[in-house]
């Protein structure tokens, strides 16, 4: 595991021990899990967002496949 | 925590109940894992959804998608060093450009490339296939 530096204004690193200490863990515990929740949260999110446009303008329909052929078929050939 | 980088072919996929790379693609854009693409994929999901399926819907679609995207682990804005990276690499390897602005913006970000182009990203060694990537592998 990498070893980082962080700067962090003294209010902020005061409440991150506070709550570091109501979590009982470590100041590099907790920025560790508020890290992963962070991006949990967002990738989460995308998850979501992806259900939603599943049934955007109606539902897909079947297209024949080949998909990686197709984008190079309409990319410009010079 | 992985960070996977689509490229076009797995967007298109998933929108196309057709492709064989289908199901995989629908549940890693589901999946946990923060997933970000190059903005090379607006214009290519854009290009086959209008040129070759003619079809609106999926054309919309495919733009919320790759905003949703973009709006998880980003989107990479292709610029002269990008390009000079994804130019040496199709030069390397004999494929092209576009291709490789895909390779390059992948390791920019630091995240692994996921294609359903088994003949010139796969077979050699740049890309991971949807079925090879759990939605969850690399989660913490």
């Amino acid at each position: 595991m990498a070893k980082v530096m962080v700067s962090l204004p003294d209010d902020l690193l005061k409440a991150v021990d506070i709550e570091a200490k109501r979590r009982g863990t470590t100041r590099s515990g907790l920025l560790r899990e508020l890290a992963e929740e962070s991006l949990r949260r967002r990738a989460s999110h995308r998850a979501d967002r992806m259900a939603q446009i599943d049934v955007l303008d109606g539902r897909m329909t079947g297209h024949g496949g080949g998909v990686a052929d197709l984008v190079k078929a309409n990319r410009p050939q010079r | 925590m992985n960070l996977w980088f689509l490229d076009s072919s797995v967007l298109l996929a998933s929108e196309d109940p057709d492709d064989e790379n289908h199901r995989d693609a629908s549940r890693l854009l589901g999946g946990s894992t923060p997933l970000a693409t190059l903005d090379l994929a607006f214009y290519e999901v854009t290009n086959v959804a209008m040129r070759s399926w003619r079809d609106l819907s999926a054309a919309h679609r495919l733009r919320e998608r790759v905003t949703a995207v973009a709006n998880d682990g980003g989107l990479v804005r292709a610029d002269a060093a990008l390009v000079a990276d994804a130019a040496a690499v199709a030069d390397e390897h004999g494929i092209s450009v576009y291709d490789a602005a895909y390779v390059a913006a992948a390791r920019l970000s630091g995240g692994e490339l996921v294609s359903c182009d088994l003949r010139d990203l796969v077979s050699r060694g740049f890309a991971r296939l949807p079925r090879d990537v759990s939605p969850e592998v690399g989660s913490i």
